[in-house]
Parts: C-alpha cells; sequence; structure tokens
C-alpha cells in the first residue's frame, strides 16, 4: 500500500496519540476518503490491541534458584581457570628454578676447580650416613655439617641470590594468583 | 529496602540483593527474551545469561538510568546476538506454535484458553517474522510501554529510528495479520486510546 509521507507520518503520530485537533480532522478526512488508507488503519489498531492486550511470559518457578545455581557455577569455573593458572604457573616456576640450581652446580662443579672435594665429600657424607644409618646423632651431624657447609657455599654464590631472589618471584605471584581466587560467597 | 539501597548493596559485593533484583525482573527479562527468541527453554537461558551479565557489569550501571530499561538493554543485545548466530529460520504464519506454558492459564474456560493461545501463536509468530532489532523495539513499546526516548537509550538507536522502525514494523504486523485467513479474535483487554 502506497500512502502520501505527510499521512503516513501522520498515522504513526496518531497511533502514539500526538495529533493535534486541527491535524486530527485532517486525518480523519483523509480516512474517510481513502479506502486503502482505512484498511491500513484498522489492521494497525487491530494490531496494536493484539499487542497491547498480549499477556508477559513468566518463566518457571524458581528461576532465582537457578541463577545463584548458575552463577556458582560460574564461578566455580573462573576459579578452576585461576587455579590451573596458578598451578602451572608455579609449576613452570619450579621446574625452571631447580633446573638453573642443577645447570649452576653442574657449572660450578667444572668450573671452578674444586671438582673433586665437592664429590669427595658428597661421597663421604653418602657414606657416613650408610653406616651411621642406626645412629641417629651421627646422622644429624652429617646433616648438619652438610648444611652449614652449602650456606657457606651458597652465600659466595650469585647463582643462590638469584634463586632466593626467584623463591621470592615465586611467591608473589603466587600469592597474587591466590588473591584472584574469587571467595566463595554463599547467596541467600 | 528499595531498588535504589538494593542496587547500591549489589554493587558493593551484596549477592542477596541481587538475587532480590533478579526476583523482581525475572518476568520483565524472560519475556522480552521470550518475544525475542520464540522458544521458552531458549529464552530462559538467555535470561539468566542476561542477570550474569548485568551482574558482572554492575560497575558500570549508571544509577540515573532506570535499572529496568538497562536491563533490556542488556537483555535485548544478548537475544539479537543470538538471532543472529543461530540465523534465524523465519516462521511461517501458518505453522502453529505452541505457546509458551506460563501463558496457559488454567483460570479461564476452554474456550477463552483456546482463544488465549491462538493469540499468543498468532503474536508468536508474527514477531517472529519481524527483523530482530525491530522485534525488540515492539516489544519493549508495547510489553513495557517504554517512551521512544527510553527504547533509544535501551537499543542505541536515534529517537528517529526508533520511530521510524516501529512504524515499519506495525505496518508488517498489519500486514501480516490482514494476510492471516483467520485472524485472531480482537482481545477482551484492549486500551488503546488512538487519535
Amino acid at each position: 500500500m502506497t500512502m502520501p509521507k505527510p499521512y503516513s507520518d501522520m498515522m504513526q503520530a496518531a497511533m502514539d496519540g500526538e495529533l493535534t485537533p486541527g491535524q486530527q480532522a485532517q486525518f480523519e478526512q483523509y480516512l474517510a476518503e481513502s479506502g486503502e488508507a482505512r484498511a491500513m488503519w484498522n489492521a494497525l489498531t487491530e494490531v496494536d490491541a493484539l499487542l497491547s492486550a498480549a499477556p508477559l511470559a513468566k518463566p518457571r518457578p524458581g528461576f532465582g534458584k537457578r541463577f545463584e545455581a548458575r552463577l556458582a557455577g560460574q564461578r566455580s569455573r573462573v576459579k578452576t581457570l585461576w587455579g590451573t593458572l596458578a598451578l602451572g604457573t608455579g609449576t613452570l616456576m619450579s621446574a625452571a628454578a631447580l633446573s638453573l640450581l642443577v645447570a649452576t652446580y653442574a657449572f660450578a662443579l667444572t668450573a671452578t676447580g674444586h671438582a673433586q672435594q665437592p664429590s669427595e665429600l658428597l661421597s663421604m657424607r653418602v657414606t657416613q650416613a650408610a653406616v651411621a644409618f642406626a645412629d641417629a646423632r651421627a646422622l644429624i651431624n652429617a646433616l648438619s655439617i652438610s648444611a652449614l657447609a652449602l650456606g657457606e657455599w651458597g652465600l659466595m654464590q650469585p647463582t643462590m641470590w638469584l634463586l632466593a631472589t626467584l623463591g621470592l618471584g615465586i611467591t608473589a605471584v603466587w600469592l597474587y594468583l591466590i588473591r584472584k581466587l574469587s571467595p566463595e560467597v554463599t547467596i541467600s | 529496602m528499595n531498588e535504589t539501597e538494593l542496587i547500591a548493596h549489589a554493587r558493593a559485593g551484596d549477592d542477596a540483593s541481587f538475587t532480590r533484583l533478579v526476583e523482581t525482573y525475572q518476568t520483565v527479562v524472560f519475556n522480552l527474551c521470550y518475544r525475542m527468541l520464540g522458544d521458552p527453554a531458549e529464552a530462559e537461558d538467555a535470561a539468566q545469561e542476561t542477570f550474569l551479565r548485568a551482574y558482572s557489569q554492575l560497575h558500570r550501571y549508571d544509577p540515573n538510568r532506570p535499572f529496568k530499561t538497562w536491563l533490556l538493554s542488556i537483555a535485548s543485545h544478548h537475544c539479537i546476538d543470538r538471532l543472529r548466530k543461530r540465523r534465524l529460520t523465519w516462521l511461517s504464519l501458518d505453522e502453529s506454535l505452541e505457546p509458551h506454558p506460563a501463558l496457559h492459564e488454567p483460570s479461564p474456560g476452554p474456550e477463552e484458553a483456546s482463544t488465549r493461545r491462538e493469540q499468543s501463536a498468532a503474536i508468536a509468530a508474527m514477531l517472529g517474522r519481524l527483523a530482530p532489532d525491530d522485534r525488540g523495539m515492539v516489544v519493549m513499546r508495547y510489553w513495557y510501554d517504554l517512551s521512544y526516548e527510553e527504547i533509544a537509550g535501551a537499543t542505541g538507536a536515534t529517537v528517529s529510528a526508533v520511530k521510524s522502525r516501529l512504524h515499519r514494523a506495525r505496518a508488517n504486523l498489519a500486514a501480516m495479520l490482514a494476510s492471516r485467513p483467520e485472524k485472531p479474535r480482537q482481545p477482551a483487554r484492549t486500551v488503546v486510546t488512538l487519535g
């Protein structure tokens, strides 16, 4: 159906109840003269009435509870994601730190000219440990000596400082990631 | 606690307050989703998703805007996205649609219930043939009585575009109604004042 634009606009305004009395009279005259316009107007008012009377569709009972469950599920997924990320990052960083430690120790053994001494010491300690297996005091002594030796050695090694810094870094990352885990909140 | 307080509490992390908002607006949001998507199960999913999005975006909500309009905006955009994704198969007016169970009210007699079902099916079928954007505007206008300005705010369109689209949508609906072999009977609750 083709309708002159002024009347099309007028029909739209009439639908919204925005016509002035003068426009209203002009519009009604147009409807009286044009059968097509009248048919269109009748159809529009019918649509208007049909839609205006249509009821609201309601969700099934328990919508709120289902929403709570869904929200909890979503949070759980987020937690799992962050937890996996935290675990993965921690594992990777630990592996990297361990690799660095092993590589540095191996380098120290071969490059410092004291290659035999640490291995001899280690062998001796292992032997001592095996021999003094039943003697707890001897074992504790051996471990103490080893710890002291390792500590003295470590204090002089920049690598150990690097590892300590790395360890602090890992801890910081862990703390950050754990903070990201949203706390369990129950919705009443 | 009024709505403003509920929103403020929800923004501060009080989930119970947000749940109360969900309960308040569940029908409003669900109805929009149902009218736009035409399927109760999908409408439920879309309505739930709307509230989840609202929950996560609550910090962006402007308290100067009506909360209902903001929710409808989220729901409308979400439904339009869904419709575009599924490349809606336009429903034929001749198809018999099963209306949502909530529309089956037990109180009316068999004849009235049948009439309502017929009307619901007709409305669903006709809405289904409108473009998604137009459909959302029609629902906001007729079911929630939003002004053109509010619809423009919710959809991101200009007021003149809203007027134009609504007029086009009404004309399309009128043409569909006229082409039906059996028109649905005029509903009992007719409160339209024209002219």
